[in-house]
């Protein structure tokens, strides 16, 4: 018999037949009575003072209902990282310009009209006297000696730095038989989701607001909303619709989630806000773009000795997750190899573009590219097998990490060797003619972050409530944050599975900041574990209630009882059972009460404890996933063009819970950093969005996206709900690293810069070639 | 972003679209609206009247007799000429073309007549109305004084990149223009083309492309597209060229050669035409043929697209379009 009976399987996602038919009612899709339609004015220079902000024209044009700026909002700043001990300044951002603008499309000013064209010219006649400043657009300029300052507290532009030293490289170096140093860089993406950002704000006369957003974190939203107001956290309510992707963008609290509640709060109106596509290109959050110079020291038998690695990154104007972008470029290099000794140190540096936050694959992209690409090189060096240098190096179930990292379950060997073997390693590597080859790359990833980053002291890190209805149903209360990604399934299949019912007895009411509990979002691939974790509480915790009841109905033993095919039984004797829908009655009949349970969800003992990022010994996650991507490409040396033919991607996620989800998680997530290896390059130009539209953004298309085989790596981790871990992020971090090793595979260039283009691919052959 | 407002105009024959742009200024045709509809949004074109010529019929054929040659009514989709049989064998390299154009779904809308039409772009020009007035200073396509492309040069320097004129150069195709009068001007398509990125064509407001016409080119003639982009749909060539070869008695008795993506205007390349002419064609020729085109292009750089790699690209894809061509044509 099946172990499981809801989970393990490959079942159509809850909202499936909804979004497939456009019945999912998004953000945007909010219409109220009265409903008004904001704009936000941006800056159209780079770095300047603000003088004056004249908005008398604006208010007087028929239609506008309300004209926001600086003034009408509180002294709070906000960013990603609230919680103690972080210092002030890492929340550096004010929905409206205060004093300065940062960068071309920083908010200055928001209208609210009775539709978007009479805001639009609204916004024409609001005049904004500058002061300009100098503006730097790269970390090398916002350094200078001569450079002004971009934030007032930040010497020399510099945003944070993180830097840590583990074990002695030193020693580790002077261990060494070989050392190998290399540069990298890697560009500015955009996170690209479908749906772009939308608010909608109804601010009510009795002094709360309800706001409908498209976002990860409706928590911190709420936080954010209520102190940009300056009114309690309680006042504020935020919904989070079906979202079409977020991929860590949606983690800010972009400016129109609170000027539309500023602008409802004058108007007195409900007001609508919705990004376009191009202020989505100008002014949300960023994946960081770095240059890198690393150094990795190792023995003759390829065992890694020491590693040194200096990352720069362009932080564009504003902190947003900094400090943790930082941290994580560091920390997530200890794995899925013993580093020996590692020393890292991480500089974000401040400029006048676009902020850089948190993207799918948050800090674990860049240094995996380097890490990688650099372990090819090695192999070769040595001439030991890439993928036994990968094996001999390669941290263990049960081992802890320098960086203190507790792997509870490693799926990793068994990830290579499944990717290799599909891809047919054996036969190409090598071995294939000029411009075909074949690579490979391992990663590994956090499954959610152990930290309060936000609250100081919240109640849990994720809470699920559930409640009984007398139709043998379950309505599951969960702050999570589905995105796209199909979480609410996936909470439902674990509560289900728990409760010894289908699937479509379960509920799911997900993310509404007044009904649902505290849940900190969708960031850091946390919601399996965490959300998941809760889940699985609050549905024993229910089962446990339901058992109690029923042991008095069927005069058995508690402990004798098993919940399935929506009864309780007693085991061992079928013929003893009782529906789950009358024991629900019984239990309003006995206890004259509601039957509701919670579950909350909180990392173990050995995971967490104070946030402190600057230090490197730190175990950041309960458990970890791991993964290999394998992939073959053709090159065609006359162009430079790379067409990926296959990646298999194997990926372990601990235990599916939901097989055919894992499955697109893991498509889903390649064709976004395929889309960074080759394509993406977004462009500034003395602080001016360039790209600004998918046409010029070269976002892949299903035409581009080669063959990828997913592959489910199941290796039952201890810690994760049913042993299963993230699979969300670590699925694409191994991409880019596969593609640029088997372009070397193919025609022997090692390609450092991001994105690889053909055009870096014909340059870089010639130099080879010598020249034509 | 929106439409900007505008009154609606639907003409219900040939005769009706010239009266009607005679009597109203400041009026655009609107067929697919694939390329007109996006401009309209950032407000780079806010025409008071959108001509709707789409309902009439006669504009959509597509005729193919062996005496007559192909004509192509100017409605006539992309994606109906991509799938035609007479046109997938008789003027392979318009099939081709027509078929790497966007997407399945911008085929479908697309039309010859908007294709052959498309201005050049820029992206100092092809933005929202947000972002162009919050620059400094204005283009010489937005009626301002300087080029962002390439500092001080006295002209706009914006790149013409549609896909089916190089395609129908090669092929010798001619366009059916009616003017204000509803006189019809037949031309060749390389004189459609004004070489100036400011206005490519050399339409004037109240013309229009009624057909294009192809004569059946002679026995042992072939023709091939190919056009490089970055992604392979929903994407502008960063070049492409077309061959149109006629082989006959193991020599080349014409040759047709174009390129686009390189500048101000399709680019047809006579010099490497020349090459061919009267020789048999060996690898070592079409080297030489490749080699001239790569001689006379002076590609203008786009984007994240240099000049240089794009001048390397043509060579390459004008070695492989006569080849591809040559291929089928012995």
């Amino acid at each position: 018999m099946e172990k499981y009976s809801v989970i393990g399987k490959r079942l159509p996602r809850l909202d499936s037949v909804a979004k497939v038919t456009g019945d999912a009612k998004y953000a945007g899709d909010f219409f109220l009575p009265g409903m008004l339609h904001g704009k936000i004015l941006r800056s159209t220079v780079p770095h300047a003072k603000i003088l004056n902000i004249d908005t008398s024209r604006a208010e007087k044009l028929p239609g506008v209902r309300a004209v926001a700026t600086g003034k009408d909002i509180s002294d709070i700043p906000h960013g990603f990282i609230r919680a103690a001990p972080a210092p002030f300044f890492l929340r550096d951002k004010f929905s409206l310009a205060k004093e300065k603008v940062r960068f071309i499309g920083d908010e200055i000013a928001a209208v609210a009209a009775v539709d978007e064209d009479t805001a639009m010219e609204a916004l024409d006649l609001i005049k904004v006297d500058y002061e300009e400043l100098p503006a730097y657009f790269s970390p090398q300029e916002s350094m200078a000696l001569d450079a002004v300052r971009i934030h007032d507290h930040a010497e020399s532009n510099v945003s944070v730095v993180i830097s840590f030293h583990l074990g002695n490289i030193e020693q580790g170096f002077a261990e060494s038989d070989f050392v190998f140093e290399d540069n990298y860089s890697t560009q500015y993406i955009l996170a690209s989701y479908i749906e772009p950002h939308a608010a909608v704000a109804d601010f009510s006369q009795s002094g709360n607001v309800t706001l409908w957003l498209s976002t990860q974190t409706p928590f911190y939203d709420r936080t954010n909303i209520a102190e940009t107001l300056g009114i309690p956290e309680s006042k504020v309510r935020v919904i989070k619709p079906p979202v079409g992707g977020g991929f860590g963008a949606k983690t800010e609290t972009h400016t129109l989630f609170t000027a539309s509640a500023v602008l409802s709060r004058k108007a007195g109106r409900p007001v609508k806000i919705i990004y376009s596509r191009e202020e989505e290109f100008t002014s949300t959050a960023h994946r960081h773009g770095v240059t890198v110079n690393h150094k990795i020291g190792v023995k003759k038998d390829g065992t890694i000795k020491a590693v040194d690695s200096k990352f720069f990154a362009d932080g564009g104007a504003y902190n947003s997750h900094s400090a943790i972008s930082m941290f994580i470029m560091g920390t997530l290099q200890n794995g899925p190899y013993n580093m020996g000794s590692f020393k890292y140190e991480g500089i974000r540096v401040y400029t006048n573009k676009p902020f850089a936050g948190g993207v799918r694959g948050h800090g674990a992209i860049q240094p995996r590219f380097v890490i990688e690409t650099m372990m090819d090189s090695i192999s070769e060096k040595l001439d030991i097998d890439p993928i036994e240098i990968r094996k001999m190096n390669a941290v263990k179930a049960g081992q802890t990490t320098i960086s203190k990292f507790k792997i509870r379950s490693c799926g990793h060997t068994e990830a290579l060797d499944k990717a290799v073997e599909e891809i047919g390693w054996k036969d190409k590597w090598r071995k294939l003619p000029d411009g075909k080859g074949v690579g490979l790359a391992s990663m590994f990833f956090a499954s959610g972050a152990a930290f309060s980053f936000f609250y100081d002291n919240p109640p849990s890190f994720s809470g699920v409530k559930i409640n009984a209805e007398t139709d043998g149903n379950f309505t599951l209360f969960t702050g999570t944050s589905d995105i796209g990604q199909g979480s609410e399934t996936t909470l439902a299949q674990i509560a289900a599975e728990e409760l010894g019912v289908g699937l479509n007895k379960i509920s799911v009411i997900a993310s509404d900041t007044a009904t649902t509990p505290l849940d900190m979002g969708s960031y850091s691939s946390r919601v399996t574990v965490f959300g998941g974790g809760a889940a699985k509480i609050a549905a024993y915790n229910m089962k446990m209630k339901l058992f109690d009841i029923a042991a008095d109905m069927l005069e058995a033993n508690k402990d004798d009882l098993e919940a399935k095919n929506e009864r309780i039984y007693v085991k061992g004797t079928p013929e003893k059972s009782v529906s789950i829908a009358d024991t629900v009655i019984g239990y309003y009949n006995k206890m004259k009460e509601h039957l509701t349970s919670s579950g909350d969800y909180n990392p173990p003992a050995d995971v967490g404890g104070e946030m402190r990022l600057d230090l490197g010994e730190v175990n950041i996650s309960p458990t970890f996933s791991f993964g290999t991507h394998a992939t073959e490409v053709d090159v065609d040396k006359e162009t430079g063009e790379v067409k990926v033919q296959k990646i298999a991607a194997a990926h372990d996620c601990g235990f599916a819970i939901n097989p055919m989800a894992v499955e697109g998680q893991i498509e889903g997530s390649i064709q976004m950093t395929f889309g960074q290896a080759l394509l993406e390059d977004y462009r500034m130009e003395k602080g001016w969005s360039i790209t600004n539209s998918f046409i010029d953004y070269k976002m892949a298309t299903s035409e581009d996206m080669p063959y990828i085989k997913p592959i489910i790596v199941e290796s039952i981790d201890s810690e994760g709900p049913f042993g299963a871990k993230e699979a969300s992020e670590g699925t694409n971090v191994a991409t880019i690293p596969s593609i640029a090793n088997a372009i070397y595979d193919a025609v022997g260039i090692r390609m450092k810069d991001l994105p690889i283009t053909p055009e870096k691919i014909l340059r870089a052959l010639e130099k080879k070639e010598g020249g034509k | 972003m929106r439409l900007p407002k505008f009154e609606y105009l639907e003409p219900k024959n040939v005769k009706e679209i010239t009266s009607l742009l005679k009597k109203n200024e400041d009026a655009i045709l609107i067929a697919g609206g694939t390329d007109i509809l996006p401009k309209m949004k950032q407000r780079i074109v806010t025409p008071k009247y959108v001509i709707n010529i789409t309902k009439i019929e006669d504009l959509k054929k597509i005729e193919f007799a062996e005496k007559k040659g192909l004509t192509l009514g100017s409605l006539a989709t992309l994606d109906n000429i991509s799938k035609s049989k007479p046109v997938i064998e008789k003027f392979t390299a318009l099939a081709q073309a027509a078929g790497r154009v966007a997407s399945p779904q911008l085929r479908n809308m697309g039309t010859i007549g908007g294709n052959i039409s498309i201005e050049s772009m820029c992206m100092y020009f092809n933005q929202s109305h947000e972002w162009r007035k919050g620059r400094p200073h204005l283009c010489f396509k937005l009626g301002g004084d300087r080029c962002f492309v390439a500092k001080g040069s006295k002209d706009c320097l914006a790149l013409f990149q549609a896909d089916t004129p190089p395609a129908l150069i090669a092929l010798g195709a001619q366009v059916t223009i009616v003017g204000a009068t509803g006189k019809e001007k037949i031309i060749n398509i390389e004189d459609f083309y004004t070489q100036k990125s400011k206005k490519v064509n050399i339409l004037k407001p109240t013309d229009f492309v009624k057909q294009i016409h192809i004569p059946t080119p002679p026995k042992g003639t072939k023709s091939c597209y190919l056009k490089m982009a970055q992604r392979a749909a929903i994407d502008y060539p960063i070049a492409g060229a077309a061959a149109c070869i006629t082989v006959s008695g193991g020599k080349c008795k014409n040759a047709g050669i174009a390129v686009t993506a390189v500048g101000s205007g399709p680019l047809r390349l006579k010099e490497a035409e020349e090459v061919l002419i009267g020789n048999s064609i060996t690898d070592e020729l079409i080297e030489k043929a490749a080699d001239a085109a790569y001689e006379k292009v002076r590609p203008m750089p786009h984007f994240n697209i240099s000049a240089w790699y794009k001048r390397k690209l043509i060579r390459v894809l004008v070695k492989r379009s006569i080849k591809q061509a040559c291929s089928k044509a012995k």
